[in-house]
């Protein structure tokens, strides 16, 4: 039990400390490119001033005696004209920069956005987007884990017959299929039935119309949910057959008990044990979005926002969404892990040999 | 049992002698024999056991043949898909000559094209063709509720629709009259019987829920002031509510007398001004429109009369004088004051729906193009045709003897002609001398260099935005795209050898050091390593490359070092490793070859999945990421056309979704065969 709490303490640290390795990377490379605020030349001000604030870039001062002479040389890196002033930044050196942001985020602040929604605070944003796509998430998984399990058991039941080769085959075609496939065939189909919307809808039309605020999900829903019944029903095939030729079910069935009885009371559970942490895994995907499926149906989830902040370069919420993914990512891993030893006391978490 | 008449039965009561008891091989001896069958390595063994998987071999069936594609199709196809073709823009799939109902016939269903209401065929200024049409023209009528060119040039009837606009003031919506306003007119005050009536389509108005809607006529002065143009409205009629009175048509009988009854009008005797239909936005409403639907104005005012709403309208919509002079548009510009929305409402438009042969329009032949003397001249230079000309003054004469060549059956682009067009002018001297004669479009377009062919180009994948064939466009994609999914694979591989071999094989704290490198890099999202690399040098061929290698690899060398920890405890490399033999001879003889099966896996599942990553970075960031003409970037671009031309995306998925199934299918067969003990696991 003790090897255990350290055990994942350790884990817990280790996730920690990755995370930071690999936000410090990106935050070092990311600063290699030149990042362009857009909006107005006020807001490009107001994002030049927040960067002064953050302790990122500093402001010439015209009362300094070689300020004109440092103008005149152009050794400055940015420059805005508001209010019939110039204004002249200096970007510090990006060490330095990197040690004030890691400041700054400690203190929970992560900037304001440079470009996708110019001077909004960029951890406010990828909150707003949340919602968004925890709501598409909870939606898919609470279809596709029981759709995915049932039909993974029956084709397991049914091994080698014409249903279990029909679900093997379905299984492998949309497991092959790449998303953006899937969700442009979804879109033709319903586009030719008519009637359904082909891209997202506002909150406010989706208010006024409450068939609307429900056949808007049906598409991106449909995208979500295909790909995760496919794995779940694959694996647990998988799993159940291996389980299934064991012997310890032949066991049970010469003791006398009848094929439904063996299969609910050791079966499946002994199946399970793999599964679970591929439940688990899955609700803790519900904070991340999926990119290509945010982007093609126009949903303002976090993984559409990612998509416009790179393209946009706008760095400050890249790096707000890039921690969610990686402390999701790595946690999700961590879980599993764990979640071994859980469903499974035999599997000793941390053990040596 | 096969032969159970040669099976010996003893019958019953059957004496056996001993003469019937014999030694076998009593004077032989007995050697081992030699095997007969033949020796057999692991591949062949392996292969062997793949070749029984029928589905694997037919993915790699597939797969060989969508390679091979990959290789033919760019080189074989003719097709330019460098310089754009308009002409052949959105072309559909055409497989088959002949009409087979709009399946791969190189047809397209066209379902609102405007229709012509007095022939009810297409318009001379369609930019549809008849002789294109396949089939019948299904024509039905409908309404069009925005003023389209379309609707401009052949819809008829429909209101006019008038909306009172919420003019915004300080937060606060401040309802305004608002209304239709007719060309500026001079009433004589001392004249009896000037009149106008507007009639109103009572029977298609409806109003927004519980406002009402106040209208009258009026006559309006216009006043110059500090802001702009101000108006001074005079009633003429009583203000009308919409809930108690429905009036169809609102009329002023003298407009004179009514307008006498207006306070400082009795001394005057003429005034300019506007006659107006004004609606006057209800003091309830606060955030939506209403509207007066206006079908016809009479009046005794001959130039602001109208009773049609889509020609009344076309005719407002030009507002040069200069034009509408040459137009020869009989009514008045009609203006609005005070910003209501103005838009026809239900026009009528005839449409038509038909099929329509998308080839014969860009490269059939097309009837009545006039070719200059000098084209008819340089034909004859070719040797394609004889032509003589008759030259009799005048246009669309009849024609002189025309023949086309042997040469010029292939070649030449004027395949008939119709008329012959000839003019002097007596003064200058000046010759005009034509001829209308039908011209062949693909031969021109071959004889330009446009298409690679003098033949009826036939696409079979159809063709793009530029008029590209998708067909070979999809295919060199997709040449590109396994190049690249080649190459990363083999590099990873390289590398993610290496680095699990010395991993797995050293163990310990280098084990520990490389295992925990591994899993930050692992741990940095692919789209962020794929973004900064190509943001720091630049997006071409090798920038993908780098990035797929860069975090690529670390699955190939988790891989082998699970590898390597099974087998290098195993007894045999103990004694290899008593006997003398270096790490590097360990690694490479003894303990490696026993991973080659499930490496060789891996290299071919690594494949698809770059394949797949290079696409869904296409789709992700289009305007970052640009590997030209790659399989991704071939298909992001065509889903734009998804609504409208379905085909491109659907061979481009089709395509995309064989290579995926069938690589997973050969890997997983690969798999099974290399490792038979893993059979049947997550499948």
């Amino acid at each position: 039990m003790k090897d255990t709490v350290k055990y994942v303490i350790q884990r817990v640290l280790f996730v920690f400390l990755t995370t930071f390795v690999i936000l410090s990377l990106t935050y070092i490379l990311l600063q290699c490119i030149k990042v362009t605020p857009g909006g107005t030349d006020m807001q490009r001000w107001s994002y030049w001033e927040d960067q002064v604030r953050l302790g990122f870039y500093r402001v010439l001062d015209p009362s300094d005696p070689d300020y004109l002479e440092r103008v005149a040389k152009g050794l400055f890196d940015e420059t805005v004209r508001v209010n019939d002033r110039n204004y002249y930044y200096v970007a510090e050196p990006i060490m330095k920069r990197y040690v004030m942001w890691l400041g700054n985020i400690f203190r929970g602040d992560w900037g304001v956005s440079s470009k996708l929604s110019p001077g909004r605070d960029a951890f406010a944003i990828l909150m707003a987007g949340l919602p968004y796509s925890m709501r598409l998430n909870i939606i898919s998984i609470f279809i596709s884990i029981p759709l995915g399990l049932g039909l993974g058991i029956f084709a397991a039941l049914k091994k080698n017959t014409w249903i279990d080769s029909t679900i093997s085959v379905i299984v492998m075609v949309f497991i092959s299929v790449p998303s953006f496939v899937l969700i442009s065939f979804l879109l033709i189909a319903f586009g030719g039935v008519g009637g359904w919307p082909l891209q997202w809808q506002s909150d406010a039309a989706a208010a006024a119309d409450p068939a609307l605020a429900f056949k808007m999900y049906v598409i991106p829903v449909m995208a979500l949910c295909f790909g995760s019944i496919c794995a779940f029903a694959r694996y647990t095939r998988a799993e159940l057959s291996e389980v299934m030729s064991s012997e310890f079910l032949l066991l049970a069935r010469t003791k006398g008990l009848s094929r439904s009885q063996s299969v609910i009371r050791h079966a499946l559970r002994n199946s399970m044990v793999p599964i679970v942490p591929m439940i688990i895994s899955e609700f803790i995907g519900i904070l991340s979005g999926s990119m290509v499926l945010e982007q093609i149906y126009g949903i303002p989830g976090i993984g559409g926002i990612f998509v416009k902040a790179l393209n946009d370069r706008d760095v400050p919420v890249i790096m707000v969404d890039m921690a969610i993914y990686t402390t999701i990512g790595l946690f999700a891993t961590l879980i599993i892990d764990l979640s071994y030893g859980v469903v499974d006391p035999r599997i000793r978490m941390g053990a040596r040999k | 049992m096969e032969n159970e008449e040669d099976i010996y039965l003893p019958q019953e009561n059957e004496t056996i002698s001993a003469e019937d008891f014999t030694f076998v091989q009593k004077d032989e001896t007995i050697h081992d024999k030699k095997f007969q069958t033949k020796p057999t390595t692991f591949f062949k063994d392996a292969m062997k056991r793949f070749a029984k998987s029928r589905s694997s071999v037919v993915a790699a069936g597939i797969l060989a043949v969508l390679i091979g594609m990959a290789i033919v199709v760019p080189l074989a196809d003719q097709n330019d898909i460098e310089t754009p073709l308009a002409e052949a823009r959105y072309l559909p799939p055409k497989w088959f000559d002949g009409d087979l109902g709009g399946f791969l016939d190189g047809t397209r269903v066209i379902n609102n094209a405007p229709l012509d209401p007095a022939t009810g065929g297409l318009p001379a200024d369609s930019e549809y063709r008849s002789d294109a049409i396949v089939g019948n023209i299904t024509p039905h009528s409908a309404y069009a509720d925005a003023l389209t060119d379309a609707v401009k040039k052949y819809g008829k009837g429909g209101d006019v629709k008038i909306t009172n606009s919420n003019v915004e003031v300080e937060g606060a919506f401040a309802p305004k009259d608002a209304g239709l306003m007719s060309p500026e007119l001079t009433i004589d005050l001392n004249k009896e019987g000037q009149s106008i009536s507007f009639y109103i389509d009572a029977e298609n108005m409806s109003l927004v829920a519980d406002t009402d809607l106040t209208y009258f006529a009026a006559f309006v002065m216009k006043t110059a002031s500090d802001v702009g143009d101000a108006y001074i409205v005079y009633p003429l009629t009583p203000e009308y509510h919409w809930s108690t009175d429905k009036l169809d048509v609102i009329t002023v009988s003298d407009i004179a007398a009514e307008l006498k009854k207006e306070d400082g009008f009795a001394e005057e005797t003429s005034l300019k001004g506007y006659l107006a239909a004004v609606i006057g936005a209800p003091s309830d409403l606060r955030s939506a429109a209403n509207s007066l639907l206006i079908s016809k104005v009479e009046s005794s005012f001959a130039d602001i009369v109208w009773d049609d709403a889509t020609k009344a309208m076309t005719n407002w919509s030009v507002t040069d004088q200069g034009a509408r002079d040459k137009a020869g548009y009989e009514t008045g510009y009609y203006t609005s004051f005070n910003q209501p929305l103005t838009s026809i409402y239900h026009s009528q438009i005839l449409y038509g729906s038909f099929r329509y042969d998308a080839y014969q329009h860009a490269f059939g032949d097309k009837p009545g193009v006039t070719f200059s003397s000098n084209e008819i001249q340089s034909f004859i230079d070719k040797g394609w045709i004889t032509y003589e000309w008759r030259l009799v003054p005048g246009d669309g004469m009849e024609a002189g003897a025309f023949t086309l060549t042997a040469e010029g059956e292939k070649y030449c682009p004027l395949r008939s002609v119709q008329a012959e067009n000839y003019y002097k002018n007596s003064r200058t001297g000046a010759v005009r001398q034509e001829v209308v004669g039908t011209l062949s479009l693909y031969r021109r377009l071959a004889s330009n260099g446009q298409i690679a062919k003098y033949e009826m180009p036939k696409y079979v994948f159809g063709t793009d935005y530029n008029g590209y064939d998708f067909l070979k466009l999809l295919f060199s994609g997709l040449l590109v795209s396994l190049g690249l999914g080649f190459l990363a694979s083999g590099i990873n591989i390289v590398i993610g050898l290496i680095w699990g071999a010395v991993s797995g094989y050293f163990g310990g704290t280098a084990d520990f050091i490389m295992e925990r490198f591994t899993e930050i890099l692992g741990g940095v999202p692919f789209i962020i390593v794929m973004t900064l690399i190509v943001l720091l040098i630049g997006s071409s061929f090798g920038t993908f490359l780098l990035a797929l290698c860069l975090t690529g690899w670390i699955g190939v060398a988790g891989v082998t070092r699970s590898q390597f920890y099974r087998y290098k405890r195993r007894e045999y490399v103990l004694a290899s490793r008593t006997l003398g033999a270096s790490d590097a001879r360990l690694i490479f003889k003894h303990i490696l070859p026993n991973a080659v099966g499930t490496i060789v896996t891996s290299a071919v599942l690594m494949i698809p999945d770059v394949i797949f990553t290079e696409a869904n970075i296409a789709y992700l960031l289009p305007g970052t990421m640009v590997l030209e003409n790659s399989f991704g970037v071939t298909l992001s671009n065509v889903q734009k056309d998804l609504a409208q031309y379905p085909y491109l995306i659907v061979s481009g998925s089709i395509v995309m979704a064989l290579i995926m199934i069938s690589f997973n299918l050969f890997g997983n067969g690969l798999r099974d065969a290399f490792n038979p003990s893993l059979k049947g696991v997550d499948e």
